[in-house]
């Protein structure tokens, strides 16, 4: 199997767990199990009404065809060159979100509509409760032991020094690997700052339920942090020993991991209603702070503590309360990721190939004695006299980029080639032939976008060097 | 201890604070010499700013209900340490106000002593 094939069948795979994501997200909103489809409060009398089963089944009906197309359209990938079956993944996880969430909001207008006309009544508690008698500190003592989170630490570590003695090459993913151990620390961090909930008058069960509900996030957040880790550490080794086993290792150990999280969570749901079962559980009227956004459900209440809100899903999948301080900074840091997502898409993709179609991509020169090859995008210069041989070619053959950036436009960094072994690249791919300079110490490959010229330049090193 | 509180009211938050744990100690629900929740910890679980916690916890220090300590934080005082109730005379006028509010609104004597008798709670 040729590696394009390869890059396609992972996308594939990264494709088809969006789908079955979003439609379980999607899916999950209709239930009834715990009394609030689409976050409207309704009880399980009202809930075998007709005209409320009507509307259930309608919005489950159209979420499984529109997943059902969604998942016959992943084979386009196939289709698609690499660069563009990822452009094609991306966006099509956004459309994945973004138009059932209309069908949803849809749905939720309805059911509304329907409890106002039918003038459903169910009695919330209009005055906030918290228990005086929660201890944060007594929480925090169910959390997974400190000690637990050195194995992932450690697999960072490795996968980080491991990174390091691959030189320049290994750089860049070292940086990654530091990035993951921020973002176990932050993890925890953040748990052991997450606010008591009063949910009944026992203050022995809150206690108990809010020491439960640390323990289930702090065992969820050691698996997914231990999953990264070795994410990190297979794809490393993919990438520096080129062991297709290592890249199977890492997708196996994110699936278990992903598994096992999403196991916790939903051990702490069942505990959670076996606990309050016996127990009269504080409800309050949230259903106006609940509204269907382009990317689902979202909840913005300022009278509630909670960051994190269930929704519909009985705790396994939450929503982030966009009205309290910490859920403001979430908020805006996804704002700044998905940004920061676009605007990176938006440089690797459009602007080369802005700057391709106007001819401003590469410029090759020779300039008192150094030949320059200069453009937006990169900027490298090699002394004439350094060159020992020159050579022009249409075809470089099979190789891989092993540092630096690549898209249909244009390469720059190092890249490895059957032909040649390791190399530096500033090309513009699509404007052959290409100049292999070979100097001491390293080989380059240049081009001008502007063939005749590269050719110039090529008749001009040959004829200096009378080689 | 059940503190209830209610953000749609005209009352500000830290008021309703102060006076759900005047309720609570008066009412037994939280033990005299008790440890209180430490400002942060609680203005996270209430959903408010610290401030509020803060200017409520030393509200109930001026009025000597509670002490606060560095090492310990907040404390709720001793029983033979509570401020004396019937020497304040703000206390006195609320209460004119309430017998007077409950005579207009048709309470007689009886009813309005029974009223009290039924709130106040031996500690």
């Amino acid at each position: 199997m040729d590696q394009i094939r390869i890059v396609q069948l992972i996308y594939l795979g990264i494709y088809l767990l969006l789908c079955a994501t979003f439609y379980w997200t999607y899916i999950q909103e209709a239930r009834t199990r715990f009394g609030h489809p689409f976050m409207v409060r309704i009880t399980a009398v009202m809930a075998k009404e007709e005209s409320v089963q009507e509307i259930l089944g309608q919005y489950k009906k159209r979420i499984r065809l529109f997943f059902f197309v969604c998942v016959f359209l992943g084979a386009i990938i196939f289709f698609l060159p690499p660069q563009w079956g990822f452009v094609w993944m991306i966006l099509s996880g956004f459309v994945q979100i973004m138009l059932p969430s209309r069908i949803e909001r849809t749905s939720r207008k309805r059911l509304m509509l329907l409890k106002q006309e039918k003038q459903w009544f169910i009695r919330t508690e209009s005055r906030h409760k918290i228990d005086l008698k929660l201890d944060r500190k007594r929480s925090n003592q169910s959390m997974t032991s400190r000690w637990w989170f050195l194995i992932p630490i450690a697999i960072q570590c490795i996968a980080f020094v491991y990174c390091l003695v691959q030189g320049e090459g290994g750089k860049t993913f070292a940086a990654v690997c530091v990035l993951g151990l921020l973002i176990i620390a932050a993890g925890i961090g953040f748990i052991r700052w997450l606010p008591n909930k009063t949910y009944c008058e026992e203050s022995t069960v809150n206690q108990r339920m809010n020491g439960k509900k640390k323990a289930a996030a702090s065992r969820a957040w050691l698996w997914i942090c231990s999953g990264d880790a070795v994410w990190n550490l297979g794809i490393a080794g993919f990438l520096y020993s080129e062991r297709l086993q290592c890249l199977f290792l890492a997708g196996a150990a994110l699936i278990v991991a992903v598994t096992a999280a999403i196991l916790a969570l939903a051990e702490y749901g069942r505990e959670k209603q076996y606990e309050l079962a016996s127990e009269v559980v504080y409800e309050y009227d949230e259903e106006a702070y609940w509204d269907v956004g382009w990317f689902g459900l979202r909840y913005s209440n300022p009278y509630d503590p909670e960051v994190f809100k269930e929704n519909n899903s009985g705790g396994l999948n939450l929503a982030v309360n966009q009205a309290a301080r910490q859920g403001k900074w979430m908020t805006a840091g996804i704002i700044l990721f998905c940004a920061g997502i676009a605007l990176f898409v938006v440089w690797q993709f459009a602007y080369p190939k802005y700057l391709d179609k106007k001819g401003l991509l590469a410029d090759l020169v020779i300039e008192d004695g150094v030949i320059q090859v200069t453009g937006p995008l990169y900027d490298a210069k090699i002394p004439k006299e350094q060159v020992v041989e020159a050579e022009l070619t249409d075809d470089l053959g099979e190789g891989i980029r092993t540092n630096g950036s690549s898209t249909a436009s244009y390469g720059k960094g190092k890249f490895r080639y059957d032909k040649y072994g390791n190399v530096r690249v500033y090309l513009a791919w699509k404007h052959r032939p290409y100049l292999v300079l070979k100097t001491e110490t390293d080989i380059y490959i240049v081009n001008d976008d502007d063939p005749a010229q590269t050719i110039r330049i090529y008749e001009e090193i040959k004829g200096g060097n009378g080689s | 201890m059940i503190m209830e509180l209610d953000y749609q009211s005209e009352v500000p938050v830290y008021l309703q604070i102060r006076n759900e744990i005047v309720k609570g100690i008066g009412r037994g629900q939280i033990d005299f010499g008790e440890q209180l929740p430490t400002v942060r910890s609680l203005a996270a679980d209430i959903g408010v700013n610290t401030m509020t916690v803060s200017k409520a916890y030393k509200l109930l220090d001026q009025q000597g209900y509670i002490v606060t300590d560095r090492r310990r934080g907040a404390v709720v005082c001793a029983k033979n340490q509570m401020p004396d109730f019937a020497s304040n005379e703000g206390h006195r006028k609320e209460l004119i106000l309430l017998a007077s509010e409950a005579a207009l609104g048709g309470c007689s004597r009886e009813e309005f002593l029974d009223m009290c008798r039924e709130a106040y709670v031996e500690t």
